[in-house]
C-alpha cells in the first residue's frame, strides 16, 4: 500500500508519459452486422405469453420486432465512473438479425454513443439482457443522467435472461453465466474469446496506444453475446412450450415451479407428475402436495404422500405431513399419534426436536380427553 | 424516596450534593495544596426569543405543544442567519438546544416544498440513530409526512432505494457518504438535486487524519452539488471549543457564521486542575493519578453528585470500574448504580447504560473517550478526567459532559505524570487561551489529497479550469494523476481511467475493522458480551488474561486468533493482567537524509508488534505477583518515520551508560512533545528507540506514524526536528525534578541523572550550543 503511494509520488514528478493523441471526432464508431432471421428459428413466435411467464409479471403486450436485446462493455463495475465504452444493440429489422454496435472511442464521444442508442429505444417496447436489472440499465440510465441527456432515457419493459435463466436451469447447470449457458443449451463453444474480466484493461490499453485492434476481441465478445440474448430468449420460450417433455427431469421440475410462481397451476403440476421419476421423484411430489395443500385439495395432496410412503421416499416427510393432516384437518389425535411415531423412526438429527415437541403435544391432548 | 435510601446505604455517605462537595474540598489545605487552578464561571438566566414569522406556523404550534413556548436566542439567531442565506457554526454547551437549530429549517423547508432534501452527518452511527430518534418525535408532534431515514452499513439493500428516491432527512456517517452515496451519486439524483442543508453535527470530532478526509469529502459533495445545481447551506453544530469557526471554514471552505452568544440557561460551572501530590521529590513520582481520579470519584459518589469519569484506556476504565462497583454494592450484590462505558460492549449494553444515565438510575458512569461524542446521556453533575485528554478539543468536549441548565457543575482534570500533563498544570493559560484544533485538519495533506482527486474524478470528470477546493495548484494535481497513467485529459476535461473504484482503497479513518467477539462459557448457553478490534486483542484477549467486562472479571480460557473468538469464563480473582507489548521497527527505505545539525532522515518502515509476556498485578496494590507467556502472532504495519542518529565521531566522552540514559530521555521527551508540535492526538505518533540500530549502525530515535501507510506526521515532524531538540531540552532545564522524573526526561533505570545524560546527548548534537 505504501510503497505503491510511494512509487506514486515518484511518478507524479516525472513528467507526463507520451500518449496517442486523442481522435478529434465527435462522433462514435458504430458498426452494423446482420444475419438472415432464419439464424434465428423461433425468434419470432415468441409471445406476449412467454414473456408473461418468463418474467412472473402481468400480462403485457409484446412484439419481438419492438424489443432490443442490450449488452454493454464497461470499464469497471458499476458506480458513478463507470462508463459503458461498448453498448451492443440486436434488433430485428426486416428478415434480418441486426446487431449494431456503439463504441465510444473516446470520452467526448459518449453523448454521441448514448443520443444513437436513445434514438434505438424511441422505436422499441421492451430490452432483453443477461443481468441488465442490476447491471446494464442502472449503469446506462446513469451514463444519461452524467451527460445531461436524463430526458432521452426511457424506462422500458424489461426482460433480464439472468433471472428466467435460473428459474428454469439452475437445477441442473448450478452456475447459469451466459458462456455455461451457451455451452449446454445452445451448442456454442467460443474460441479464443476474451474474458469478460479483462475488458476493462483492453480499453484503457487501447486508450493509451491508440491501437483500435485491441478492442476487435472485445467487439467480437459483445457481438456474440447480443446474439446469445436472442438465441437463449428463443430457448427459453421453447422450454416452456415443451415444459413435460424435457429430457432432463430436473428442468421439468424447475419449470413446473415456475409455471407454478407464474399461476399455470394445472401445467405446473402436470410437470410435477412427469418429474416424480428417479432422482427427482422425491422434491416432485412434496412440490405436487405443497401445490394442493395450498390449493386447499387436502384429499389430493393426501394422496401424494401416501404415494411416497408407497414408495420409501422422503423419509420422515410424508409421515410428518399425513400427521399434520391428521392432527389439524381430520382432527384424528389418535392417528396423528401413530404417523408422528412413524416419522420418528425415520428422522434425522435436524428433525427430530420439532417432532418430539409435536409427540408431546399430541401426548397432552391425548391425555386431556 | 427509594433514592435517598440507596444513597444513605453508602458506608460514610453524605448525600448533601455538589454545593457540600465543592464546600468541602476548598476547606481541604491536603486537596487544595494540590489544586493548580479552580476557576468558577458564574450562573447565567435564560433568553428567549419570539418564534420567527418567515417559520411554517405548523412547527411553533408543535412546539408548543411540546413544552417549548420560546425559542432561545442563540436558536433564533442560527435560524435568522439561514433564512440570509449564511452558513452557520452553532456552538453552544451540553443540553442548550442545538438540535432544534438544524431540525426546524430542515423541517420548514420540507414542509413548504415537499421535494427538497437535508443530510444529516454524524461521525457515528449510535449518534445518527439518537438524532433520527429525537427527530421522530418532533415530526409525529408535527403529523407532517416527512421521511427520515437512516442510511448506513446495517441499512438493508431491500430499503435503499426508497430511501434514495424519497427520504427527506437522510441521516449517515462520512464513510457512508465517501464509500457509497458519493461514488453512485447518479442513484441519489432527487437527494442532490434539491438539497437544501447539510447538518454536520459533532464538528469537533473532525480532526486529524479523520478530519483532513472529511474535508475532502465535503469538497467533493459540494462539486456534485454544483453539477446538479444546488447549493447547499452547511449547519455545523459543535461542543465548546476555543475557534469552531475557523475549524469549519478548514473544513468546508466557505465563510460560516457563528453562533455561540448561549441563550439557554446555565448553572455555576467550575474548572479544578488537580497535581497529585509529589511522593519523592528525587524520582519526580507523584502519586498515581488513577488512585486520585477514584477517591475524587468516589467523594462525587459519597455525596450524591452525578458524574462521569474518563479514563485513558479500557483497563483503567474497568479497574475504576471495579473499585468504585464496591461502593455501591447493596446486599443483593446489585452495584447498577456504577456502570463502565467503553467500545467493546455490545450496542444493546450501551444503550440501556445510556437511558440509565438520563433516568438517573446510573449515578456515576466510568467511560473512554467513547462517551466523548455526543451520545444523548443527558446532563451531569461532574466529570473527572484521569489524565489530560492529549488536545485541547477533547479535554472540552469531555468536560462539557457536565453541565446542566440549572444548578453547579464541575470538572476535575486530574493530571498524570506525563509531560504534557504536567506542562498544562504549570501553564494552564496555555489550556484556556490557545486553540490547535483549525490547525488539526490539513485538508492539503498530499496523501489524503491524492486520494480524494481520484476518488472526485471518478464521480466527475474534472473540467480543465476547475478548481478542486481551495487547492491553488489543482492543474498540477490533475496532470500528475494523468501523467501517472489514473486520469485521461482529452477535451477540456480529465476522466478517470482505470477499473478500480478508488474510494474502496480510501479509509476516513484508521481503526482496526476485524473485530473479535468474546463470548462468555460460563454458562451452558455462551453467550456473546463484547467485541474488540484486532489491534487491541493480543494486548487484552490472549490466553488467561483476566478481561474485565462492566467491573466483572473474566478469564480468557482460549483465543481463536483465525476465527476472530475468544472464550471466557467468569472468574473471581483478586488480580489483572497487563500484556507486554514487544515492539520491533525496520528500515525499509530512506528517502531522504540530512547530516547536519542533527544527523536524520526520513523514509519507510516496518513496525512488528507481538505480545510475548503479561504481568498478573494484584488489584488493590497493583503488585507483581508472577507473569506467563503469550503465543500470538505479530502484527505488522507498514508506515513512515523519521529518525535521528548519533554517530560515533559525535559521542566522544560520553560514556556507554550515559549515552544510553541520555538517548533513551531524549526519545522519551520526543514522544511527548511531538504531538503539541505536529498537532495531533497523542496516540498518532510513536516513538522508538535502537541502541545499534542494523540499518544506521548507530544509535537511534526514530519518530513514526502509528497509522498505516503513513499521513505525512513524520514527515513533518522531520522537518520540525530542531525545534523539537531545543523544547526538550528547554523542558528538562524547566523541570523542578533533581535527576529526571517521568515529566521530563524520565526516570533513569541506571544512571543516577537522567536529566544530566538526556542535555549531554543534545550537547552532542550539537542542537544546543
Amino acid at each position: 500500500m505504501i510503497r505503491n503511494l510511494r512509487g506514486k509520488l515518484q511518478l507524479l514528478t516525472q513528467s507526463s508519459q507520451p500518449r496517442a493523441e486523442p481522435p478529434t471526432e465527435e462522433s462514435c464508431y458504430v458498426r452494423d452486422e446482420s444475419e438472415p432471421l432464419s439464424a434465428y428459428k423461433g425468434l419470432t413466435d415468441v409471445t406476449a405469453e412467454h414473456v408473461r411467464v418468463m418474467t412472473l409479471g402481468e400480462s403485457q403486450p409484446f412484439d419481438i420486432r419492438r424489443a432490443l436485446f442490450l449488452d454493454t462493455e464497461t470499464t469497471g463495475f458499476s458506480g458513478s465512473g463507470t462508463i459503458a465504452f461498448l453498448i451492443g444493440a440486436g434488433f430485428i429489422e426486416g428478415d434480418r438479425f441486426v446487431t449494431r454496435l456503439m463504441l465510444t472511442r473516446d470520452y467526448p464521444q459518449e453523448p454521441n454513443q448514448l443520443n444513437l442508442l436513445a434514438d434505438l429505444m424511441d422505436d422499441m417496447d421492451w430490452i432483453v439482457t443477461f443481468n441488465g436489472k442490476s447491471f446494464d440499465a442502472p449503469l446506462l440510465r446513469g451514463r444519461f443522467i452524467m451527460q445531461g441527456l436524463r430526458p432521452r432515457w426511457r424506462e422500458l419493459n424489461h426482460i433480464d435472461l439472468l433471472h428466467a435463466s435460473r428459474r428454469v436451469w439452475k437445477p441442473r447447470l448450478e452456475r447459469c453465466t451466459l458462456q455455461r449457458l451457451e455451452s449446454a443449451l445452445l451448442g456454442i463453444e467460443r474460441e479464443d474469446d476474451l474474458p469478460g474480466a479483462d475488458v476493462p484493461a483492453r480499453f484503457f490499453e487501447y486508450l493509451k496506444t491508440g491501437r483500435f485492434s485491441l478492442l476487435d476481441d472485445v467487439m467480437r465478445h459483445n457481438t456474440q453475446d447480443v446474439r446469445t440474448l436472442a438465441l437463449l430468449l428463443t430457448a427459453l420460450a421453447r422450454a416452456y412450450d415443451q415444459a413435460e417433455e424435457q429430457p432432463s427431469a430436473l428442468d421439468v421440475l424447475a419449470l413446473g415451479r415456475s409455471l407454478h410462481r407464474a399461476g399455470d397451476i394445472e401445467r405446473a403440476r402436470r410437470c410435477f407428475s412427469v418429474a416424480s421419476v428417479g432422482a427427482t421423484a422425491g422434491m416432485a411430489r412434496v412440490a405436487l402436495a405443497d401445490s394442493y395443500k395450498r390449493g386447499g385439495a387436502w384429499e389430493q395432496a393426501r394422496g401424494v404422500y401416501e404415494r411416497m410412503i408407497d414408495c420409501g421416499e422422503g423419509g420422515a416427510f410424508p409421515y410428518t405431513a399425513l400427521a399434520m393432516l391428521a392432527e389439524h384437518r381430520e382432527r384424528d389425535i389418535d392417528k396423528a399419534m401413530v404417523l408422528t411415531r412413524e416419522a420418528i423412526r425415520r428422522a434425522s438429527a435436524d428433525e427430530l426436536p420439532g417432532l418430539e415437541k409435536r409427540r408431546a403435544r399430541l401426548q397432552r391432548k391425548q391425555d386431556k380427553r | 424516596m427509594y433514592r435517598m435510601q440507596a444513597t444513605a446505604n453508602i458506608p460514610g455517605a453524605n448525600a448533601s450534593g455538589i454545593e457540600a462537595w465543592l464546600a468541602s474540598r476548598k476547606a481541604d489545605p491536603a486537596f487544595m495544596r494540590c489544586v493548580a487552578l479552580w476557576r468558577a464561571t458564574p450562573a447565567t438566566a435564560a433568553r428567549t426569543a419570539r418564534f420567527p414569522d418567515w417559520m411554517h406556523p405548523d412547527i411553533p404550534a408543535a412546539l408548543k405543544r411540546r413544552g417549548v413556548s420560546a425559542p432561545y436566542t442563540h436558536q433564533r439567531a442560527a435560524w435568522d442567519a439561514l433564512k440570509r442565506g449564511e452558513h452557520v457554526v452553532v456552538v453552544t454547551p451540553t443540553a442548550s438546544g442545538k438540535t432544534l437549530c438544524y431540525n426546524l429549517p430542515a423541517l420548514d423547508a420540507v414542509l413548504r416544498d415537499n421535494d427538497s432534501r437535508a443530510l444529516y452527518l454524524f461521525p457515528t452511527k449510535a449518534l445518527g440513530a439518537d438524532q433520527v430518534a429525537a427527530l421522530y418525535e418532533l415530526i409525529q408532534e408535527l403529523g407532517a409526512d416527512v421521511k427520515t431515514f437512516t442510511y448506513d452499513g446495517d441499512t438493508p439493500a431491500s430499503s435503499r432505494r426508497a430511501i434514495r428516491e424519497a427520504g427527506h432527512v437522510v441521516v449517515t456517517n462520512p464513510d457512508m457518504l465517501h464509500a457509497n452515496i458519493l461514488p453512485n451519486h447518479v442513484k441519489w439524483v432527487k437527494l442532490f438535486e434539491n438539497l437544501r442543508y447539510v447538518v454536520i453535527d459533532e464538528l469537533h470530532a473532525y480532526r486529524g487524519v479523520f478530519g483532513s478526509n472529511m474535508a475532502n469529502v465535503i469538497r467533493r459533495l459540494k462539486r456534485l452539488c454544483a453539477f446538479y445545481g444546488s447549493n447547499p447551506r452547511f449547519i455545523c453544530c459543535s461542543a465548546t471549543i476555543a475557534n469552531p469557526r475557523e475549524l469549519a471554514q478548514t473544513l468546508l471552505e466557505e465563510p460560516f457564521t457563528l453562533v455561540d452568544d448561549n441563550g439557554a440557561p446555565q448553572g455555576e460551572r467550575h474548572v479544578i486542575f488537580y497535581n497529585p501530590p509529589v511522593v519523592n521529590r528525587q524520582l519526580g513520582i507523584r502519586k498515581s493519578a488513577v488512585n486520585e481520579t477514584r477517591e475524587i470519584a468516589k467523594g462525587l459518589l459519597q455525596s450524591g453528585v452525578s458524574s462521569i469519569v474518563f479514563a485513558k484506556s479500557r483497563l483503567q476504565v474497568e479497574v475504576l470500574t471495579h473499585t468504585l462497583k464496591q461502593l455501591v454494592r447493596d446486599p443483593l450484590g446489585n452495584s447498577g448504580r456504577v456502570r463502565g462505558y467503553r467500545g467493546g460492549y455490545l450496542p444493546s449494553e450501551r444503550r440501556d447504560i445510556e437511558r440509565g444515565l438520563r433516568a438517573g438510575s446510573v449515578k456515576t458512569v466510568v467511560s473512554t473517550n467513547a462517551l466523548e461524542l455526543g451520545v444523548d446521556i443527558g446532563s451531569l453533575e461532574s466529570c473527572v478526567l484521569c489524565g489530560y485528554p492529549g488536545t485541547i478539543a477533547s479535554t472540552w468536549q469531555q468536560a462539557g459532559r457536565a453541565g446542566r441548565r440549572s444548578g453547579s457543575s464541575v470538572t476535575v482534570l486530574v493530571a498524570t505524570s506525563h509531560p504534557l500533563d504536567q506542562y498544562i498544570m504549570t501553564h494552564p493559560e496555555y489550556f484556556f487561551e490557545s486553540s490547535p484544533e483549525h490547525a488539526l485538519a490539513q485538508p492539503d495533506n498530499f496523501h489524503i489529497l491524492v486520494n480524494h482527486f481520484k476518488c472526485a474524478a471518478y464521480e466527475l470528470p474534472f473540467k480543465t479550469d476547475e478548481r478542486y477546493g481551495d487547492l491553488d495548484d489543482t492543474a498540477g494535481m490533475l496532470d500528475a494523476l494523468t501523467g501517472n497513467g489514473f486520469l485521461r485529459r482529452v477535451a477540456e476535461r480529465y476522466h478517470w481511467m482505470s477499473e478500480e473504484l478508488p474510494s474502496a482503497e480510501v479509509h476516513l479513518r484508521t481503526a482496526g475493522e476485524e473485530n473479535f467477539v468474546i463470548i462468555d462459557t460460563t454458562k451452558p448457553d455462551p453467550r456473546v458480551i463484547g467485541e474488540m478490534d484486532r489491534f487491541t486483542v493480543p494486548m487484552l484477549l490472549h490466553e488467561h488474561a483476566i478481561y474485565l467486562h462492566e467491573g466483572r472479571q473474566f478469564q480468557v480460557e482460549k483465543l481463536d486468533f483465525p476465527n476472530k473468538k475468544a472464550f471466557v469464563r467468569q472468574v473471581d480473582a483478586d488480580y489483572y493482567t497487563d500484556a507486554d507489548m514487544n515492539v520491533q521497527l525496520r528500515v525499509m527505505d530512506e528517502f531522504e537524509r540530512d547530516d547536519s545539525p542533527v544527523p536524520r532522515s526520513f523514509g519507510e518502515v516496518v513496525v512488528s508488534s507481538m505480545v510475548t509476556t503479561f504481568k498478573k498485578m494484584k488489584l488493590d496494590t497493583h503488585e507483581n505477583l508472577g507473569y506467563g507467556f503469550v503465543d500470538l502472532p505479530e502484527t505488522q504495519m507498514q508506515t513512515t518515520a523519521c529518525w535521528i542518529t548519533l554517530p560515533e565521531e559525535r559521542r566522544a566522552g560520553l560514556s556507554k551508560d550515559r549515552l544510553q540514559n541520555g538517548m533513551l530521555g531524549v526519545a522519551h521527551l520526543l514522544g511527548a512533545l511531538a504531538p503539541l508540535y505536529l498537532m495531533c492526538a497523542r496516540n498518532d505518533i510513536a516513538v522508538h528507540y535502537h541502541a545499534r540500530d542494523p540499518f544506521t549502525q548507530q544509535p537511534t530515535i526514530y519518530l513514526y506514524d502509528a497509522i498505516p501507510g503513513g499521513i505525512g506526521l513524520s514527515d513533518k515532524a522531520y522537518t520540525l526536528l530542531d525545534t523539537l531538540l531545543k523544547q526538550a531540552r528547554d523542558v528538562i532545564k524547566a523541570c523542578p525534578c533533581e535527576s529526571g522524573c517521568p515529566s521530563c526526561a524520565g526516570p533513569a533505570p541506571t544512571e543516577q541523572d537522567a536529566k544530566r545524560a538526556a542535555l549531554d546527548v543534545l550537547a552532542a548534537w550539537n542542537a544546543a550550543p
